[in-house]
């Protein structure tokens, strides 16, 4: 029973800590420009297939394709962001939101042209696919996962702490015209949590690969539970989204074993509703959430 | 001697009457034709069923190439309609409208998932159009089935000849079944769950899963839980490649067995190492075929598709056109248009020894041949190959 219970808790929060990522992606983009990018799932998803791409397709050496996915993934999120985001930024935040939806369908159509409508299968990057910790495995790619995780974590709070650039998104998120009077670039605030937003879903994207594969119509589901994960930290605050994340994983996990996977869904969205709801801003929300 | 000469000219004439009966050819073949017959071969080559999808559409086109090399029927080449069903349930029925609005289509072959078929089925039957598939699962042949025909054995007895196959040989005990949510593997666990106890087998517990889930990390968890002598995968697809991984990854080390979905192309190389040991209950084995029919196609596909992964799929679609083509032997008249209903009334007659075993078909029988035989998957050399079981 003991192990069941840890193989419980090490499944939940491996899957929590994906989540966590995607909405720490959310976080990145609301924290630059206010808005809830519905195309984050796909930003991930891209990841995961430019890995199979680089890696399995072309042959390049695991961790040139790893960075390779990084920095096509960013590039993609800049020319969208340049293209689709940037001329409408000071229309209505509907406006926005809808464009980005079109942003997610446009990614998801053209990973389905580039990549065909099979699902891509993405070995582990270690020789090794499983650990035994305490009589329950784990996944080695978690590890990895863990480990990107935990430096987005430190990376981004780093971020919004201690750099003028992290200062300037929050400055923008509170009040976007305040923070051009102080002289903050809004343009490029936006441009840049794009681009962070991008690299870090990129980079979860590539390391889960091996895990859930790769198919092209799956960002939808990332974008979904990531977006009810960011909605139940908090969508804020960094700490917010991660918790929410781990908390989203774990619950999840823990009701699928115990019960059916279809409760497991059924109870994240009423988890969602219910936080809507009672507290906006999410578990770890500093304010109210902006209308 | 008149008599005698009256009855040598009466003899002679008996004699050139029967000669020139024998040398005259059956009225159907007398007449040779070029018109293309058309027939539709509709396989999901993408999309969460393709599995075997690609295997199929090429042991049919190999039967068709084999077929129309031979002269094709009575001088007609058989013409294919290739269409990739895309595992899509509405884009299937939208195709078998299509097939069944083109006259010239007298018959179509596929698709390999139960429950792509079972949406086309309705259209086909309305259009009286004749449809061999290789699907498993019970449902298809249980009503309206008159112009649906099985090219694969049916579940309703492959389940509880496999229990009693992994019961007597393997002496399995205990089991958890984890299947897909769909007609096949909701037909397969429904039956195993029906039929366990008769063969001495305990179900500790069943679950399922989307052909599309991304985890089933859940599921597997819960198996081990229970710890069975043995896990019944029944199902294939993606799902099954993450199961395997699954499996690893939580330290479940029992027995691991299912049908031969378990055990495709893209499986095998995505997880080859954790398939090593699996066992499936199948009726043909590519690396180790049981007859000279087999190893007749086995050989023909080698060369027509060098390199190509394929399994018992490709060899029944291989049958189901090979079963067609003698069905319209029976009723093409020269150039004439073919009546969907005469192809029909054709293969309720066949009687056609194939790689998956002895076809008999009659209008209310259109079941596969009852073979089966148990399989693992060995590593030889640096290859992984599926061959006969033995202990």
């Amino acid at each position: 029973m003991g192990s069941i219970i840890l193989q419980i808790i090490f499944a939940g929060t491996t899957i929590g800590m994906i989540y966590a990522l995607v909405a720490l992606g959310f976080h990145l983009i609301y924290k630059g420009t206010g808005v809830i990018n519905f195309a984050q799932g796909e930003f991930l998803l891209l990841g995961s297939m430019l890995m199979w791409f680089f890696w399995v397709n072309i042959g390049f050496n695991v961790f040139l394709a790893f960075l390779l996915t990084i920095v096509c993934s960013t590039l993609a999120a800049i020319l969208v962001e340049r293209v689709t985001f940037a001329p409408l930024r000071n229309q209505p935040h509907l406006t926005l939101i809808m464009v980005l939806l079109a942003v997610a369908a446009l990614y998801t159509h053209g990973m389905l042209f580039a990549f065909g409508n099979n699902p891509l299968s993405v070995p582990s990057f270690l020789s090794k696919t499983s650990l035994s910790i305490f009589g329950a495995g784990v996944h080695s790619q978690a590890i990895l996962v863990a480990v990107i995780f935990i430096l987005s974590l430190f990376g981004v709070h780093f971020l919004f702490t201690r750099t003028m650039w992290g200062r300037s998104m929050v400055a923008t998120m509170i009040n976007k015209e305040g923070a051009k009077i102080i002289g903050v670039n809004v343009d490029l605030v936006s441009l840049y949590a794009f681009a962070l937003s991008a690299a870090v879903s990129a980079a979860a994207g590539a390391l889960i690969a091996p895990i859930s594969g790769a198919y092209y119509a799956r960002g939808f589901i990332w974008s979904v539970k990531g977006f009810t994960a960011a909605i139940v930290g908090g969508i804020e605050t960094t700490i917010g989204v991660i918790v929410g994340g781990l908390l989203v994983g774990l619950i999840e996990m823990f009701l699928a074993t115990v019960f059916s996977a279809d409760l497991a869904e059924m109870f994240l969205f009423i988890m969602l509703i219910v936080t809507l709801w009672i507290k906006p801003a999410g578990l770890l929300g500093i304010r109210e959430a902006k209308k | 001697m008149k008599r005698h000469g009256i009855l040598i000219v009466l003899l002679v004439t008996f004699i050139a009457f029967m000669l020139l009966l024998t040398n005259t050819p059956a009225p159907t073949q007398s007449i040779r034709g070029s018109k293309p017959i058309k027939i539709a071969l509709h396989f999901s080559t993408s999309g969460w069923g393709r599995s075997f999808a690609v295997e199929e559409l090429h042991g049919g086109l190999l039967a068709i190439h084999q077929i129309n090399a031979a002269g094709g029927i009575y001088g007609r080449p058989l013409e294919v309609v290739i269409t990739d069903l895309r595992s899509d349930y509405n884009y299937a029925v939208t195709v078998a409208k299509k097939m069944a609005a083109d006259k010239e289509i007298i018959a179509a072959l596929g698709d390999g998932a139960s429950g792509i078929v079972m949406a086309m089925k309705p259209v086909y039957f309305e259009a009286h159009m004749p449809t061999i598939a290789p699907v498993k699962a019970g449902i298809l042949t249980k009503e309206n089935f008159d112009y649906t025909y099985r090219c694969l054995f049916n579940d309703d007895w492959a389940v509880p000849a496999s229990l009693k196959l992994w019961k007597e040989t393997l002496g399995i005990k205990t089991i958890s079944i984890l299947h897909t949510a769909d007609a096949f593997g909701q037909s397969g666990g429904d039956t195993m769950v029906a039929r366990a106890q008769e063969y001495g087998i305990k179900v500790l517990s069943r679950d399922n899963y989307a052909v599309t889930a991304t985890d089933v990390t859940p599921q597997l968890i819960r198996v081990k839980a229970v710890s069975p002598d043995a896990l019944i995968m029944w199902g294939y697809g993606e799902p099954i490649i993450n199961a395997f991984r699954g499996i690893k990854t939580i330290g479940f080390n029992k027995q691991i067995l299912g049908p031969s979905g378990i055990f495709d192309a893209n499986i095998i190389s995505a997880v080859p190492e954790q398939v090593i040991g699996a066992i499936i209950a199948d009726a043909m084995s590519v690396d180790d075929p049981i007859d000279e029919v087999q190893k007749k196609f086995i050989s023909a596909f080698k060369a027509m598709y060098p390199g190509e992964t394929f399994t018992v799929y490709a060899g029944a679609v291989h049958d189901a056109a090979n079963i067609l083509a003698e069905a319209l032997k029976k009723v093409v008249k020269g150039d004439e248009s073919i009546d969907r209903d005469e192809v029909k009334r054709a293969l309720d007659k066949t009687d056609y020894f194939g790689n998956v075993g002895h076809f008999k078909w009659s209008a209310t029988y259109h079941e596969a041949p009852e073979q089966l035989m148990l399989m693992t998957a060995k590593k030889v050399g640096s290859e992984i190959k599926v061959v006969r079981y033995s202990k």
